[in-house]
């Protein structure tokens, strides 16, 4: 029975990593070597650090507010 | 009500599997007995759940599975009998179908597969079909190797099989798991009677057949063709019809791995059924050692299956499942063939296995494949544009120091090269920058996105 399941999640996963390459990669680079010299000093003003926390923290909000918002929808809790 | 039809099924679904899954985890290994009917009722609610049989009511569930599980010669087969009359559970047909040819693969009746009915001279012994002979009483001694079936081939040096002149020697056959010698490559051998040219039993003698898996090995018992008697994927077994109870196989030795009658399995798959007629009369496979295939089964000119074959080498671990002593089913003396070491792949112990490798709920769930495809999403447009904003801070993303900024200037006189410090009042609001900065993104944030709340509506 678990060979079972690992079949089919084995499966799942292999058919959505199959569709997935037929997309294109991603088209950013983030390359900034050329402020390596004031990068220093421009996180000392601006905390990019505490920006990409909260941008964590309010994306999983976000996403849990979407999935709880989803399953009341599906019982009927809320229109 | 169809989305509270489907959001039902799913946490249904989610409970088998985690009271399948998971709950058993840690009471698997203590008793089997407890887990493995636990896991039939499950499996089969779940099959009623996707679709199975219908009964009108609990007595009806009750009457009809008890008359189809009466059958059953196992404990687990009682457990669930039990719990489906007392309308626990009620089963599909189509479970119901795989316990069924389960429970027809232990067979048994009164009389025996080979029964020639001559009584004292076995040359002149006429025969179109086994099914229509009855019995063959043989007197031991008059033989030409004095009373001893020798086998000539792989097992000369140990086969030899010892019994008293007037004692009456009545041929069966019971099918026994052929054996699978190691590898590379591996053999598998099948044990048979030979007749030889000559006529009657003088020279009936215990010889191996090489065989491959999944082809049929064919019978030819025809009176044209009385070379080869029996070519049966088993091995065969003597029965003493002395004053004593018929025994199997009480003074075959060391022959491989038949040690004993008490430590083999009898086990039949003939699976071209078009005769076959099955009689369980009620005992435990293993615990009776007079059962026999079904006299009317018709062998003239067929082609036997191979039992399947199992990789495992014993059913030790599953003695309790069908109600006999650990060991009992497997073949205790793992002994070898020359050097090479032989294996046990015996269809019972095939069916014991695969069910508790089925019911194993000890092995790991794999995820690899999951977090690999998770993987593919953070490199895929668009689908990695949330991994491409936090590359994107991540990027910037650097221990912040406030360092000295120096210079040179050039003048007429040469250069000149300044250090510049940082005023005092920077360094005393930077943390108001800094924490004026948090507050302004963060607005900005909620207000960037209040549509995603709801803000907008």
């Amino acid at each position: 029975m678990i060979d079972l399941i690992n079949a089919v999640i084995s499966g799942l996963a292999s058919a959505v990593t199959g569709i997935l390459a037929l997309l294109p990669q991603s088209p950013f680079s983030w390359d900034v070597s050329g402020l390596s010299s004031y990068l220093a000093t421009i996180n000392y003003f601006v905390p990019f650090s505490a920006v990409g926390t909260m941008l964590y923290s309010y994306v999983t909000a976000v996403l849990a507010y979407y999935a709880i918002r989803w399953l009341l929808r599906l019982v009927k809790y809320i229109e | 009500m169809i989305k509270r039809k489907i959001l039902s099924s799913i946490l249904v679904a989610s409970m088998l599997f985690f009271s399948l899954v998971f709950i058993p985890q840690q009471k698997a290994k203590a008793n089997p007995l407890v887990i493995y009917p636990a896991a039939v009722l499950v499996v089969g609610g779940t099959m009623l759940i996707a679709g199975g049989f219908t009964y009108q009511n609990r007595d009806a569930i009750g009457a009809i599975t008890t008359k189809m599980l009466s059958e059953m010669p196992s404990d687990l087969y009682q457990e669930v009998q039990t719990a489906v009359v007392a309308g626990t559970i009620r089963m599909s047909f189509n479970l119901w179908s795989w316990l069924k040819s389960w429970s027809n693969s232990f067979s048994a009746s009164d009389g025996d597969i080979f029964n020639w009915n001559d009584a004292t001279n076995p040359q002149t012994l006429s025969y179109s079909t086994l099914g229509g002979l009855s019995s063959l009483s043989l007197p031991i001694g008059t033989s030409a190797v004095d009373g001893k079936f020798v086998c000539p081939n792989q097992y000369s040096n140990d086969a030899t099989v010892t019994v008293q002149t007037g004692d009456n020697l009545k041929l069966t056959v019971a099918v026994h798991p052929y054996l699978k010698t190691a590898g590379p490559p591996a053999v598998y051998k099948t044990h048979v009677i030979a007749w030889t040219t000559a006529l009657g039993m003088s020279n009936p003698v215990f010889t191996s057949q090489d065989f491959d898996p999944g082809i049929p090995v064919p019978l030819n018992v025809s009176t044209n063709n009385r070379d080869i008697l029996i070519s049966i994927s088993g091995s065969p077994a003597f029965t003493f019809t002395d004053n004593s109870s018929p025994t199997v196989m009480p003074k075959l030795t060391s022959v491989g791995s038949f040690s004993s009658a008490s430590n083999s399995a009898y086990v039949t798959d003939f699976t071209h059924s078009s005769t076959k007629s099955y009689t369980y009369n009620g005992n435990d496979l293993l615990n009776d050692r007079s059962l026999r295939q079904n006299p009317a089964y018709d062998l003239s000119n067929k082609d036997i299956s191979i039992p399947k074959t199992g990789a495992g080498t014993t059913a030790t671990d599953v003695g309790d499942l069908v109600g006999v002593a650990p060991g009992q089913l497997t073949v205790a003396d793992q002994t070898t063939v020359g050097a090479v070491p032989i294996t046990d792949t015996g269809i019972l112990t095939n069916i014991l296995t695969r069910l508790v490798d089925w019911f194993d709920v000890t092995k790991p769930i794999k995820w690899d494949p999951v977090k690999r495809m998770t993987l593919a999403f953070t490199t895929t447009f668009p689908f990695s544009l949330p991994w491409d904003i936090k590359n994107s801070v991540s990027a910037l993303t650097t221990t912040g120091s406030l360092s000295s900024m120096s210079g040179t200037f050039y003048s007429p006189a040469g250069a000149i090269p300044v250090t510049v410090e940082w005023p005092q009042f920077v360094l005393d609001f930077a943390p108001v920058v800094r924490a004026g900065f948090l507050i302004v993104f963060g607005i900005g944030l909620v207000f960037a996105t209040r549509k995603l709340l709801g803000g907008a509506q």
